[in-house]
Order: C-alpha cells, then structure tokens, then sequence
C-alpha cells in the first residue's frame, strides 16, 4: 500500500508555469487541478487493487457454494446488449453512397502539418 | 485457410457453368416458335431451381473430394495437454419429455466424469412438466452425489423463447465459464468429444464456435431409420463439402455446439426485429444469426466434421418431422429481413439465402409444374397449321426429344449422384461399410431410400409449398414442444393430415391424363407419391416395421451394429424414470417435501403479477382441492406464488 501513495507537489510547485502567481484566481485556491488530478489518480489505483482482489477468476468458485436444495450457483449479473441489425435498403445504399461521396475527397487530401502551438 | 478463396472461386464456377449449359438446353427447346411471356417464366424458374440443385450437387462432389484426398477439414492447432478452462453444459428445455432430458444429462455426465457443470434451463410452460423436472432434478442430484454441478433453473415466462432462455443462463451465470455447449433435448455427445472440443477452444483462441454436426441415432419406426441411414450415409460427403468450402466462415446448428461465452456474450444479443410475426419480432432461427454476428465480430466459426461422439435423435414419423419444418420455415423465411443487414460477411449470407431458398424452393418447383403443365395443355390446345401470307402451310415438325432427355439425364445425376458418390465414400472405408451391414446391404438400403425418398418428396413439396404461403399471408406459429418417443400414428389422423395431398394428387392425375396424355408418363413418379401419402406416412411411422427391416440388415448405422454407450444408457436410464409427469404439480399441494423443494427452487423468482383477487380466488380453490378445473396459467399462478405456497405450510 507503500507504493499507492500520491505523491504530492508541493504547494505552489505548479504556479511557477504561470508566473508569480501573485493576485491570480489560482494562488488563492488551496488545491489546484493538479492536486486533484494527483488524488483522482490515487483513488482509481485503489479501486483497481480492490477490483484485482474482486476478480471473478481469484474466487469464481465462491459462487458455487451452494445449499443443497438450491438450483444454481449465485448469480454474476452482466448484460447481453441486443446486437443493431440494420438492413440494407436501397435509400440508405444511397445515403451511404453519397456520404461516401462527400467524405471522400476531405480524407484523401494529404494531411497537413502544421507546427504551430495552439 | 490461405486456398480457400480458390476453392470457392472454383464452386462458383462450375455452379454457374452448369446451370449456365442447363439454361441454354432450355432455352433452346422453347425458343423454336419464339418466347412466350409464360415460356419465360418457365425459363426464369428451371435457371433459379437448377441453380439450386447444382449447388447441392457440386457441394457433395467437393465433400466427396476432399473425403478422398483425406483432406483435414479442420485446420486448427490440436489441444494442448489438459484443460483448465471452465464449461458449462446448457439444455435448454420446453415442455419436454422428462424422463428422457434427465436420463441425457445423466448419460453424458456419466461419460464427461466431474469436469463439466450441467445447467437445465427450464422454460416449460405446462406445470406439470414444471415440478416434474425439480423432482428429477433432485433425485439426480441425490443419486450423483452434491459435488455434482447440476443445476436447474425455471423462467416464469418464456422470453425469446430458446435464444432468450440461453441468454438468461449468460446474463446470469455466463461470466462463471470459459465456454458453454449447447444441447437439445434429444442430443447426447460423448466425454472424449467435449474434451476434445474444449481442448481445441483452449488452443485456438481465435475460435468463437465450433460445430459437431450431430449423427441422428435411436429411433426405431421406419421413417426414422431412414432418415438415420441418410444422415450415416450422405451427411459425411455433404458436411464435409461444407466444412471444406466455408472454413472459419461457418455456421451454428443450434446445438452440439462449443461456444466461446465471451465472443457470444459481446456480440450475440438478439435484437427484436421491426414489425409483427411471422417475420418481425422475436428472431426464432437464432443459431444461423448467432453465428453470422459471430463472423461480424470478428470471431471464427468452424465445423468438425470428423469429430465424432456428437448425437441427436430425429422425428419419429412424417408428420412430426414435417411439424418441425413448419417452425423452422418461419424461422428461415424470417431471415429475409435479416441477409441485407449491414456488416454480415457474405458466406453468413449465403448461409442465411440457402436456409431461405432450402424452403422457398418448394413453392417454385410447384409454380415450374404448374406453368409447364399449363403450357404443354395450350400447345396442344393450338392448331397444328401455320400460314404464309393468307396460305396455309403444314408445319415442320421438330422433335426437342434428345434436349429433354439430355436435361431429364442431367437433372437425375443431380438428384441422385450425391448419393452415389456418398456410397463410394462408405465403401472405400471397409470398417464403415461393415458398420453399415456390408456393402450389399448398403446398396439396397440406398436403392429404397431413393424410393421413399422419391416419394415424400412431391409432399414435402406441397407441404413446404403451404408453409411459405401461410406464412407470406402472414400466419404464425408458435412454438411448441416436439413429440420425440416412437408411435404408430393412428390410421385416422394420416387420413385426415394428408387427404388434401391425395386430392391434389388425384386431380392433377385427372387434368394431366385428360390434356397432356402424351406427357403423361413424365409425371408419374410425382404423382405416385401423392397418390400414396396417407399410406406412407402411416406405414413409415410403425416402429415394428422399422425393427423388422433392421432383422433384415436394411438401413443399419454403426450406432445399431456396434451399440453406442452413451445412447444405450440414456435409454436404460429413460426406461428406469418413475413416470412422474402426470399431475405433478398436484404434488405441491399435498407433499410438504415437494413443496418445500419447489420453495427452495423459487427463491428469489418474483412474485406472479396478476389480479390479488384472482390469485386470492384460486388459493381457495387449491385449499378446497378444487383444483380439476385450473388452467395451466391457473397453475403457473399458484406455482409462482412463494408467498401463498409458504402459507400452505
């Protein structure tokens, strides 16, 4: 659990990117979005060792201890989403032609570099 | 599969050649005095169904080929040592015989030993069927032992009915297991074929199903031992046509099947289809659609052929089979709004056109008949004369005799070559022809099952005929639980399901005799059969009949020679069940340990949504033992109702 640890910078470390920092909205915050990020990363590592220790793989077969006068082992719910199935049907043979048709021309067009910082 | 384009290429050529070199025979005879509209039409119609049988023909030429260049028709990597993989055997059941579902769950665990969990996923409707299955379920459990994973599970309503009851198991209990293998009420398969399967799912990732077509076994009325020779004898060369043109573009059969759960939980949910019955709403032919969204999600679906160990039982007479045609027609002709549907690959669709064409056939060879009658009738009806300018000239006449033999030649190779070929296959393997009774026994089986054949064949005709008619008028079917156990039908009901065919049968012999007497030769073989349906059907259905042909070495399959050990002890199992299905559900009112069971069973099921009133009312009634009158639903309600069962007690 050592290692999960955030590692926060520290204070005041991320407002030397934007200047001094002196009468800026950002200054007067006592966390910035750094810091948040940095605990949002720390939460999901948490979970995601927790959900580790969850896997259906590690203990699948908690779920087949069952009683003896019970017809199933324990139920793992997940759904099965209904597949589109969409037919082809002349108007939208057409319309995929004509989206083709437009589209087309934009993607062939060699793809522009442009070095400028946004 | 690198050469499998080729392959096809190949099969598209000579398909297209054939009927290519049909079709200009043809037109050659019809065009002497020009096109009529109806000549067209004839025209039109002998290019679609001869195209349709070449394809059948060269399919079988292509098996045939490749049976005797011992080509491996399942290029995957072998299993890998043992499994860890985890399979669940699902058998889904409606309403069936239950002596006969729990002795095949028996029979195959007793060959798989503890490495496989059964689940019976119950959707039967009638509440006898119901409590019977919980009280086989748990005499099962107790005469296994509890460390044997067999479960059972009832749906209160039926919901996508097969399809819908296997998703329920995914949903549920699908993320438990690596793989799932499918099986009817009537299919067994072997311990060493399921390992044999899963060993292959386990080695070749890719694979998102695996097919084990199913050997028909275990019937003894005539109808059905023939249909059992047929599947011995000319299935091989026709899967293995199959297996050898589609590759990994394969098909699903519905069961008898190992099935990646993963790949068919991603992409195998089954939308409801836009519009009403019969071909909107819920999809009833499920496997071939399963299958296709298999391939559109990029998983590979292959038949083994050679596999062996994999079984099914067929209908024992005429009628039952032609009962199950009717569902699956529907089933098929559903699929017309489905083979358009974006991102299928094109051999799921021509998977899907040829389940279509495999019905729709019928009503065209009907249509080619009648049009061609018709035509023969006027040509005879016109004057014998012509005239130049205002003169009469006697005709020259030109005899097309050689053209219509050469096509009546070609269309019988087409017909019956398959079969030949599929004998040659046989008796090139001594040890098959001597599990089919030697090679003289092969032979006369084959030459009377082309007889009988010959002669369902023009009521199957009509009968399909009927079905896609019915069903483009837009007349659904349900459902419903097949008949699966061997009897005589009663000379009555044969009299009283095939007196039309007899009808059309002999007012066709009276047009044709009166109007096209000189043809009138041509179509006897047709006609025989309607003549004879009622007889056939109810000949074929004797189970005496069938035995006795099988004292006299006709229509043997290794499953009757050699004995089949799985077969044989679902039989035994079958023939030792307490006969617990009449009135069961009766049980949960008297017996405390059925109903507690039945309790035990419901757990967690909701509470039945009906009329407090109407339930309160019925409760009375079961209280009083009033209970001769109630429904099934009446039942289903009491069954369901957790609350006024625990009351009882």
């Amino acid at each position: 659990m050592e290692k999960l640890r955030p590692q926060f910078p520290p204070r005041g470390f991320y407002r030397g990117s934007r200047g001094s920092g002196e009468g800026t909205r950002a200054s007067k915050m006592h966390w910035t979005i750094h810091d948040f990020a940095a605990l949002s990363r720390f939460n999901l590592t948490i979970e995601g060792a927790l959900c580790l220790d969850w896997q259906m793989d590690s203990e699948s077969r908690a779920f087949f201890e069952v009683g003896p006068e019970v017809g199933t082992p324990l139920p793992c719910p997940r759904p099965m989403i209904a597949q589109p199935i969409i037919v082809w049907t002349p108007v939208r043979i057409a319309g995929a032609l004509f989206t083709s048709l437009v589209s087309v021309p934009r993607q062939l067009v060699p793809a522009a570099i442009t070095r400028r910082r946004a | 599969m690198p050469d499998i384009e080729p392959r096809r290429w190949l099969y598209l050529y000579l398909v297209l050649a054939s009927t290519v070199a049909a079709v200009t025979q043809m037109a050659g005879v019809l065009q002497v005095d020009g096109f009529t509209a109806r000549e067209i039409g004839i025209l039109v119609l002998f290019a679609i169904l001869f195209a349709w049988i070449t394809s059948s023909f060269w399919l079988a030429v292509f098996g045939a080929y490749a049976r005797f260049a011992k080509i491996n028709l399942l290029p995957l990597k072998p299993p890998a040592g043992a499994s860890v993989a985890r399979t669940a055997i699902l058998m889904p059941v409606y309403n069936e015989d239950v002596a006969q579902v729990f002795s095949g769950v028996r029979a195959v665990r007793e060959s798989t030993g503890a490495d496989f969990d059964f689940y019976i996923l119950s959707d039967s409707t009638n509440p006898a069927n119901w409590v019977a299955e919980e009280l086989a379920w748990q005499k099962l459990k107790g005469e296994l032992g509890k460390e044997a994973r067999i479960y059972y599970r009832h749906r209160a309503k039926n919901t996508g009915r097969k399809a819908g009851n296997i998703q329920d198991f995914c949903e549920n209990w699908g993320q438990l297991y690596d793989y799932m293998v499918i099986l009817d009420a009537d299919s067994l398969m072997t311990g060493k074929t399921l390992a044999q399967l899963v060993g292959l799912m386990d080695a070749n990732p890719r694979a998102g199903l695996i097919q084990a077509p199913a050997q028909l076994v275990g019937r003894n009325s005539l109808f059905a031992r023939i249909q059992q020779f047929s599947s011995s004898v000319y299935g091989p060369i026709h899967i293995a046509g199959l297996a050898y043109l589609q590759g990994p573009d394969g098909n699903y059969w519905g069961h008898n099947a190992i099935i990646r759960v993963q790949a068919f939980m991603q992409h195998c949910g089954l939308p409801r289809l836009p519009g009403k019955a019969p071909f909107g709403g819920e999809i009833m032919s499920h496997d071939f659609i399963e299958a296709a969204l298999l391939r559109r999600g990029g998983w590979d679906v292959w038949m083994a052929p050679d596999i062996g160990g994999s079984f099914e039982e067929p209908p024992p007479t005429f009628m039952d089979y032609l009962i199950r045609d009717r569902r699956w027609c529907q089933g098929n002709l559903q699929h017309l709004s489905i083979v358009f549907a974006q991102g299928l690959k094109l051999p799921s669709r021509l998977h899907l056109a040829m389940g279509i064409m495999s019905y729709v056939s019928s009503p065209l060879w009907l249509l080619l008949l009648i049009v061609s009658a018709i035509d023969m009738v006027s040509f005879r009806a016109s004057l014998p004369a012509g005239f130049v300018g205002l003169h009469p000239s006697l005709p020259l006449s030109v005899s097309h005799a050689a053209e219509l033999v050469v096509l009546v030649l070609a269309t019988v190779v087409l017909l019956y070559g398959p079969k030949l070929l599929a004998v040659a296959a046989l008796l090139e393997s001594p040890e098959a022809t001597r599990a089919h009774g030697g090679t003289g026994a092969v032979v006369l089986s084959m030459i009377w099952e082309s007889l009988f054949s010959t002669l369902m064949a023009p009521i199957v005709m009509l009968q399909h005929s009927w079905y896609v008619v019915s069903i483009a008028m837009g007349m659904a079917t349900g459902w419903n639980a097949q008949t699966r156990t061997d009897r005589v039908l009663p000379v009555n009901l044969a009299a009283r399901k095939f007196a039309a065919h007899t009808l059309v049968g002999v007012a066709a012999t009276f047009v044709l005799w009166r109007y096209a007497n000189e043809s009138f030769n041509w179509f006897v073989p047709l006609l025989a059969g309607l003549w004879l349906a009622i007889p056939l059907v109810f000949v074929s259905s004797s189970p005496l009949l069938g035995l006795a042909t099988r004292k006299d070495g006709m229509f043997l399959v290794p499953s009757e020679t050699r004995g089949l050990k799985v077969l044989r002890r679902a039989h035994a199992l079958a023939g030792n069940q307490e006969e617990l299905q009449d009135e069961a559900q009766q049980l949960v009112l008297d017996d405390v340990g059925v109903r507690d069971l039945h309790l035990a069973l419901l757990a967690g099921a909701p509470a039945p949504f009906c009329d407090p009133a109407r339930l309160g009312s019925l409760w009375a009634r079961a209280a009083r033992r009033e209970t001769a009158a109630f429904s099934r639903e009446d039942w289903n309600l009491l069954l369901s109702d957790s609350e006024g069962l625990k009351a009882l007690a």
